[in-house]
């Protein structure tokens, strides 16, 4: 009686009634679909702060429990890491990592503990294993960020979507937004060299070399040839700069409501599709660029409750 | 909103009871919206509604290990915000001053209406009947037809048997049928 499919939730109900009654309840049980609530209280921005919030919080929460376990002695606690991890590695899995993530309007570096450094842009997240970098060197990133990589005899590699990252020691720029697909995954290399390619096609990898980026566009697994570009451009987010080289207006809007924290709201994919390069060294509040933008496209904008609008 | 199909759920709550962090950010994607609309109407705070569902995904997260795969994770999560929303008004009833609105800005945001043809007029009316049903019937069919819940998950939330559940949504059903049929004995 218990384990009733869902589908017979109406059927269990109207085994209750005549079949007289039947019709009216039927009616009343769909009138009543109507009244599921279908308002969205919260925009995006607050569901990925929430989130970031709680997986922070989850974070904290997981270092704790495994030490209570292991509380007799430094050397017991490295036998059963060294053993787990061995074991989580022989599987092919990442084991309990712990994760960081630049909340919006703020730019946060993270220190490795092999020297290396990362520069999170705002609303990226980077995790890597907590053994990071006994056994190996690997960081899983969602977003922008810098990496300035220490030398090293383990190879220190990115997983970011669908793309790998592999060097030895560089610093280099990758920004591989899970939420904006269609925007591909771009490295591009400062000094060192780096090899790039897709997560299952790691033998058409391509070199990049310093002052040149490549890219993996959506649904290719072979990067794009290096191509020679201003890099410094492309990193000038890490000084609260911005610049954008021929991007639509729509990554535009979704890059400065991370990095000012705002609601933007675009009313037309129409609007959302045009496509603008700027360049902005020391951008103070983010109405003064959408002044610029909308007056360069003919556009309008509005303060809303949740942030701004923009439309004819 | 996407709704996510019941086996989607199960799939992910087996996944996050073996520490999978993208099931559990496919989970809260998905609930933690409507959980956070649903603590609004007893809390009528956004903010405090945020702070309760959150609490609700941490328990949730700490607790994978004894999610087991019959569990209906959706009226788990539902039973947390619910008892610690009615805690809220508990702790803070001088604020709130009773649950007698919970609906209120439900009630509110359906003003919308330019013009009220029969039907709409209806579905006000049965809105108000709804109003009006005994604490628990209204509870259960809320969570039944508001919520999309099944059986099962208001068992949990709700801390009373499957079978008590389907009796007070049918003894509900009753109700809003006399209503209705009273309603439109006046009408022709």
């Amino acid at each position: 009686m218990d384990n009733q499919p869902i589908r017979g939730k109406l059927e269990r109900i109207l085994s209750h009634f005549s079949e007289n009654d039947k019709e009216c309840i039927i009616e009343i049980w769909e009138a009543t679909s109507q009244f599921a609530p279908t308002q969205n209280m919260l925009n995006d921005r607050e569901l990925n702060a929430d989130l970031a919030a709680v997986k922070e919080r989850i974070s904290q929460s997981d270092k704790k429990s495994p030490a209570e376990h292991i509380s007799f002695g430094q050397r017991w606690r490295w036998y059963l890491a060294a053993a787990v991890a061995l074991l989580v590695f022989g599987m092919g899995f990442f084991f309990s990592s712990l994760s960081m993530t630049a909340p919006y309007g703020e730019i946060k570096t993270v220190a490795l503990a092999d020297g290396s450094t990362v520069v999170l842009n705002s609303g990226s997240s980077i995790s890597y294993s907590r053994f990071y970098p006994l056994f190996s060197r690997t960081i899983q990133l969602d977003g922008e960020a810098f990496f300035s990589v220490k030398e090293g005899n383990k190879p220190f590699i990115v997983h970011s979507n669908d793309a790998v990252v592999k060097v030895t020691g560089t610093s280099f720029n990758v920004r591989s937004w899970s939420d904006q697909p269609d925007l591909g995954i771009q490295v591009a290399v400062v000094e060192g060299e780096v090899q790039l390619y897709h997560a299952e096609n790691s033998d058409k990898a391509v070199t990049v070399q310093p002052g040149q980026i490549s890219s993996l566009e959506p649904g290719v697994t072979v990067p794009a040839p290096p191509d020679t570009a201003t890099v410094e451009r492309l990193i000038a987010w890490r000084e609260h700069k911005f610049s954008f080289n021929n991007q639509t207006l729509r990554h535009i809007f979704r890059e400065l409501e991370r990095r000012f924290d705002v609601h933007i709201q675009i009313e037309d994919a129409d609007i959302a599709g045009q496509s603008l390069s700027a360049y902005y060294s020391s951008p103070t509040d983010v109405e003064s660029i959408l002044t610029d933008i909308c007056r360069v496209k003919g556009l309008r904008y509005a303060r809303t409750a949740a942030g701004y609008k923009i439309f004819r | 909103m996407e709704r996510a199909t019941a086996e989607q759920i199960r799939v992910w709550a087996a996944r996050i009871s073996e520490s999978d962090q993208k099931a559990f950010d496919s989970l809260f994607r998905t609930y933690y919206p409507r959980l956070v609309r649903y603590s609004i109407r007893y809390t009528n705070s956004k903010s405090v509604s945020r702070d309760i569902v959150q609490d609700a995904f941490v328990i949730l997260w700490e607790k994978r290990k004894e999610i087991e795969p019959e569990l209906a994770v959706a009226g788990l999560l539902y039973r947390i915000v619910r008892n610690r929303s009615l805690n809220y008004i508990r702790d803070h009833s001088v604020e709130v001053l009773g649950i007698e609105h919970p609906d209120r800005l439900e009630h509110e945001s359906q003003t919308d209406f330019t013009e009220e043809s029969n039907s709409q007029l209806l579905l006000k009316q049965l809105k108000s009947w709804i109003r009006e049903l005994p604490d628990r019937q209204r509870e259960a069919f809320r969570l039944s037809r508001f919520e999309g819940l099944d059986h099962e998950e208001i068992a949990l939330v709700m801390d009373i048997s499957v079978n008590t559940v389907n009796n007070h949504i049918v003894a509900a059903l009753n109700k809003l049928k006399t209503r209705y049929e009273d309603h439109h004995k006046e009408i022709n």
